[in-house]
């Protein structure tokens, strides 16, 4: 139960920081070395889009798990992850907590009252959005390098261990969008994202979208 | 004579104290356990042990929950209060209850077994026959949003039976996760971290309350000060019974001085003596002894109510004595012989009366209300006997000579209901009782519900709510006891009541339930979900599950059918609150969160063998019904009961007459509990016997008063009802709801019992006897008037009845026929 609880917020903190990485990176002038400016936050009603490719690479598993999809943020609503390939699922990440879909069912439900860890990563992050990088480094030691082109970021936990920050090593690559992640386990897993196609709009979010942000929404 | 048998009594008062001190050297003991007034019933030893567990469980926990804006704060602060609470030594903290030990120890229970065990969810899939559901599941998320699951897991588990079995486990408190070691939600930017602990002492103990609560508010105080934004909810038994003592202190001193100060004021300035206050004092307090002595040798315990009321019950022994010494104002009494004689018959016959209508009490089948009964029986016994014996002895007054002014009020209102001029205001005065006793009667409406008799403090109960709401727990004191010969057998009876559960929850009129088979599945359903799990998932789908994972094919496993006992579980101590549930082998608790309807799940469980519903509040509140039930009863009989001895003394009509006023009393008093919109309870009803008892005891007072001592004797009854009302009428102040409700119906069944008393002068002694201390001789009165007043008011139902009174009218006995045969007095005195 431990492992699974970890593993869940492990997946929030991944998820929380790749999309907001992502938005704190889209419009990217300068990366600097001592208080990381990378980019200006998403609008109100800014929406960004994308696609992604994911690789799992799991301890005892004879090859990596490969999954692509694509991914909606929405400034003040919060992160839609679809998979289509190879097993559509659906995850909405709002305030609220996070909820999982697949073929229809609810398959998870992960209320922010569950992982209050969410909560603070949403101060962490809300944080780094208007350039307030302080509870970021409170609790990651970040290295930055490279050039407003073509960055990267290394970031590792300052307390190594902890039921709270399931990550070991963090490295980030981009340049106007965040291109890379390369997540390290302590179980020595692995998760690799590839982010591709990415574009920022003012309009409107589908019916669809917003139907899914609802239901996330909801109790 | 009467030295001797003063001395004897003496004697007897001097062996009963003795006793009294042995016992209280030895330790009073006093149930306090409500439980412990409930009629007996077969399976009481189970139900107590399980009540006494769940309640004890319930009681003892102390949860405070901390919120602050700040994380670190409020993580600072509720380690802060831990400490805090710990050193006090009452308080056992439970910091580790979901420890990350605690969950690792939990995993590795379930992990060897992951073979037999499904989630409710899983199982309706495969028994569907959709395996294909489960698998896919698994793949969804194993391949989702950066993968849920733990690798090495998955290896062993490609169907993630065993993470679907754990999350769905109905964990109490399931808004609180573990954060950092410490159990923590957040609402609104609101980082609330949960401390609990279970108090290691009595919570309703007075000095537990303060050594705990004491440091706890400086603390917390103090922490304020430095962190604006703190907030600290609480709560427990403990803070409940410390704001209700805290309350009922505060009133138990404004009230107190009140009742004290206004009858020793009252006293003092009715007599200008001290000796009448102090004699009265000490008739309540022999009375009160005695009772306490011999009941403790009759009764192993006693309980704290039977104290409570029997005390109340004793008190109106001072009746007795202010009867007697308003014969001081009486120019024919001169010495305390005549002054005795002056008031025997009236005390005697109120005694015997108020005797039956408290010994009528224990022939209820409830051990509570016998107690009381005898334990009031022996008190005013003694009291009435001290009064008659000691009485004369101890007093040395001379007669008062400053009463005049004292009597022309007292017997003003004698006068209301004797003087024709008033008939007019008598009848409007008549009508409008009438009426709203009609009113009143119709909108009264009993109420039995143990809570709103609790008068908890509204603050912390608001706490309560909010707590309970953020947590995701709702500590409800109702649950299901399941017994059965093993713990197999209730396992699987648990099993049976799931789905009837599980419906009641979308139904919505339960909100959660945690049984042991939810942690434990019986024997019988772990193989049966081995071999759902082998025949609907394993053979058609794990080669394919394994291939597209690309995993190893896991190993069969090799436990030889091996299924997860509750010994086994218990053994470890790896399943939270499982102690909790399981009592003893084949006696469990279901916990119910949020029960909504008693009713529905009785109905909806009644199928299933050996479950009973337990619900202490709800039981308390059906005791109370019953208890109430009872009392109203008791009220009738003891009227019927009462009115031989009426009848023997006064005739047919005299004894309605003697009856009337206490009967009206009662009447208007329930009334008037209808008309103030309040439920009527236990403590009403109570509260109306002794109306009845005290009205009686001021008609035959009144009845049996000469015409020429009509003021004297009003002067007693004022006194009576003015003491009586300090003492209890008072009580309708307190914001207690069953002292205010004691109180209240006091002080309205007094006013009206007092104010109809002198209805009950027309009624006279019928009985010729002899008197050698007649004072008074031939008394001339008119009955007249009287007998209108009485019509009047309604009393009498005889339509057409004019003011001559008939002869021989259902024993009514006309002027003449009386004529000389009021002499008063003559209840076997001899010296």
């Amino acid at each position: 139960m431990r492992k699974i609880a970890v593993r869940k917020i492990l997946v929030l903190i991944a998820a929380m920081l790749l999309s907001c990485l992502t938005i704190a990176v889209l419009s990217n002038s300068t990366a600097q070395a001592a208080d990381p400016q990378i980019g200006e936050p998403l609008k109100q009603g800014e929406i960004l889009r994308g696609r992604f490719t994911q690789e799992r690479s799991l301890q005892g598993f004879q090859a990596p798990l490969k999954s692509e999809g694509s991914f909606v943020v929405a400034q003040g609503k919060g992160l839609i992850w679809t998979v289509e390939k190879p097993y559509p699922t659906t995850t909405v990440i709002t305030p609220n907590g996070l909820v999982q879909e697949a073929r229809g069912n609810e398959t998870l439900r992960l209320p922010a009252s569950r992982v209050p860890f969410l909560t603070r990563l949403y101060d962490m992050l809300s944080g780094t959005m208007t350039g307030d990088w302080n509870a970021m480094k409170s609790q990651f030691s970040i290295e930055t390098a490279g050039t407003a082109e073509n960055w990267t970021l290394q970031l590792r936990p300052k307390s190594a261990g902890g039921a709270s920050m399931p990550i070991s090593e963090m490295r980030i690559q981009g340049g106007r969008y965040v291109n890379d992640v390369d997540m390290h386990r302590p179980s020595g897993d692995r998760d690799r994202l590839q982010f591709h196609d990415q574009t920022v709009g003012s309009g409107p979010l589908s019916e669809a979208e917003t139907k899914l942000f609802e239901g996330a929404l909801k109790k | 004579m009467r030295r001797l048998l003063a001395l004897i009594w003496l004697v007897v008062l001097l062996a009963l104290t003795g006793h009294l001190a042995w016992k209280y050297h030895a330790g009073l003991q006093f149930s306090t356990d409500i439980l412990a007034l409930l009629p007996r019933e077969a399976e009481t030893p189970l139900l107590e042990k399980a009540n006494q567990a769940v309640t004890d469980a319930v009681s003892r926990r102390v949860v405070l929950l901390i919120g602050d804006p700040d994380r670190a704060t409020a993580r600072d602060v509720a380690a802060k209060l831990g400490q805090t609470l710990a050193t006090t030594g009452l308080v056992r903290l439970e910091a580790d209850s979901l420890s990350g030990d605690r969950l690792k120890k939990l995993g590795a229970l379930y992990f060897p077994f992951r073979h037999n065990l499904l989630s409710p969810r899983d199982r309706s899939l495969l028994l569907a026959g959709d395996g294909e559901e489960v698998a896919t599941n698994a793949l969804s998320q194993i391949y989702g949003f950066v993968g849920l699951t733990d690798a090495r897991l998955i290896a062993h588990d490609p169907f993630l039976l065993l993470q679907s079995f754990l999350t769905q486990l109905p964990v109490p408190m399931s808004r609180l996760s573990l954060d950092d070691g410490m159990l923590t939600t957040s609402e609104k930017g609101i980082t609330w971290i949960l401390v609990t602990g279970t108090l290691m002492a009595e919570p309703f103990a007075l000095d537990v309350q303060q050594q705990l609560i004491g440091p706890l508010d400086k603390k917390i105080a103090l922490l304020r000060q430095q962190h604006a934004e703190l907030q600290v909810k609480r709560l427990g038994a403990v803070f409940f019974a410390a704001a209700g003592s805290q309350v009922a202190m505060k009133e138990t001193s404004t009230l107190g001085l009140v009742s004290t100060i206004g009858s020793v004021l009252l006293l003092l300035l009715t007599f200008r003596r001290i000796a009448p206050l102090w004699q009265n004092l000490l008739v309540v307090g022999i009375g009160a002894g005695a009772a306490l002595s011999v009941s403790l040798f009759l009764f192993d315990h006693l309980h704290v109510a039977v104290l409570l009321f029997g005390v109340s019950l004793i008190g109106i022994a001072v009746d007795y004595g202010m009867y007697y010494y308003s014969s001081l104002f009486d120019p024919d009494c001169r010495t305390p012989e005549q002054r005795l004689r002056s008031v025997l018959p009236g005390i005697t016959l109120g005694y015997v009366t108020t005797l039956l209508g408290y010994a009528i009490l224990i022939l209820a089948p409830f051990p509570g209300l016998r107690q009381i009964a005898i334990f009031s029986v022996i008190g005013l016994s003694a009291s009435f006997v001290t009064v008659l014996l000691w009485f004369p002895l101890i007093d040395r007054l001379s007669p008062a000579r400053h009463g005049a002014g004292m009597l022309h009020a007292a017997g003003m209102l004698w006068r209301f209901w004797e003087q024709p001029d008033h008939r007019v205001v008598r009848r409007i005065l008549g009508a409008i009782l009438c009426v709203a006793a009609v009113i009143g009667l119709l909108r009264l409406h009993a109420d039995d519900d143990v809570r709103k008799l609790q008068s908890l403090s509204p603050d912390l109960l608001a706490q309560q709510t909010e707590i309970q709401r953020l947590i995701g727990s709702t500590t409800s004191t109702q649950f299901l006891l399941v017994h059965a010969a093993d713990d197999e057998t209730a396992l699987q009876r648990e099993e049976q009541l799931a789905p009837l559960l599980d419906e009641l929850r979308s139904k919505g009129v339960l909100h959660g339930y945690q049984s042991p088979a939810a942690f434990i599945p019986s024997a019988a359903r772990q193989r049966e979900n081995r071999r759902l799990i082998d025949a609907k998932l394993n053979q058609p789908y794990l080669t394919q599950q394994v291939q597209q994972l690309g995993l190893p094919m896991p190993k069969r496993s090799d436990d030889n059918g091996a299924v997860l006992t509750l010994d086994r579980a218990s053994a470890e101590d790896s399943v939270p609150f499982l102690g909790s549930l399981v009592l003893q082998p084949g006696i469990h608790v279901v916990m119910l969160d949020g029960l909504r309807d008693t009713g529905a799940l009785r109905t909806a469980i009644q199928e299933v063998d050996g479950v009973r519903v337990i619900d202490p509040t709800g039981d308390y509140t059906i005791l109370l019904s019953k208890y109430r039930y009872r009392a109203v009863w008791l009220i009738v009989v003891g009227v019927l009961l009462m009115m031989p001895v009426l009848i023997w003394r006064y005739g047919w009509l005299g004894a309605i007459l003697v009856k009337a006023p206490s009967v009206t009393a009662i009447t208007l008093a329930a009334a008037a509990i209808g008309l103030a919109g309040e439920g009527f309870t236990f403590f009403h009803a109570m509260a109306l016997i002794l109306v009845q008892s005290i009205g009686v005891d001021f008609a035959v007072f009144c009845a049996e008063s000469g015409r020429n001592r009509q003021s004297v004797t009003m002067l007693g009854v004022w006194l009576a009802t003015l003491t009586t009302l300090l003492s209890f009428g008072v009580l309708a102040f307190s914001r207690v709801a069953a002292v205010h409700a004691f109180g209240l119906t006091m002080l309205v069944g007094l006013i009206f019992a007092f104010l109809l008393a002198p209805v009950a002068g027309s009624a006279k002694p019928r009985r010729d006897w002899q008197n050698k201390w007649s004072q008074s001789g031939v008394r001339k009165r008119e009955t007249k008037p009287l007998y209108s007043a009485i019509h009047d008011a309604g009393q009498v139902p005889s339509p057409g009845a004019g003011p001559e009174p008939r002869a021989g009218s259902g024993g009514w006995a006309g002027p003449e026929a009386r004529a000389g045969h009021d002499a008063g007095p003559a209840i076997g005195w001899k010296d």
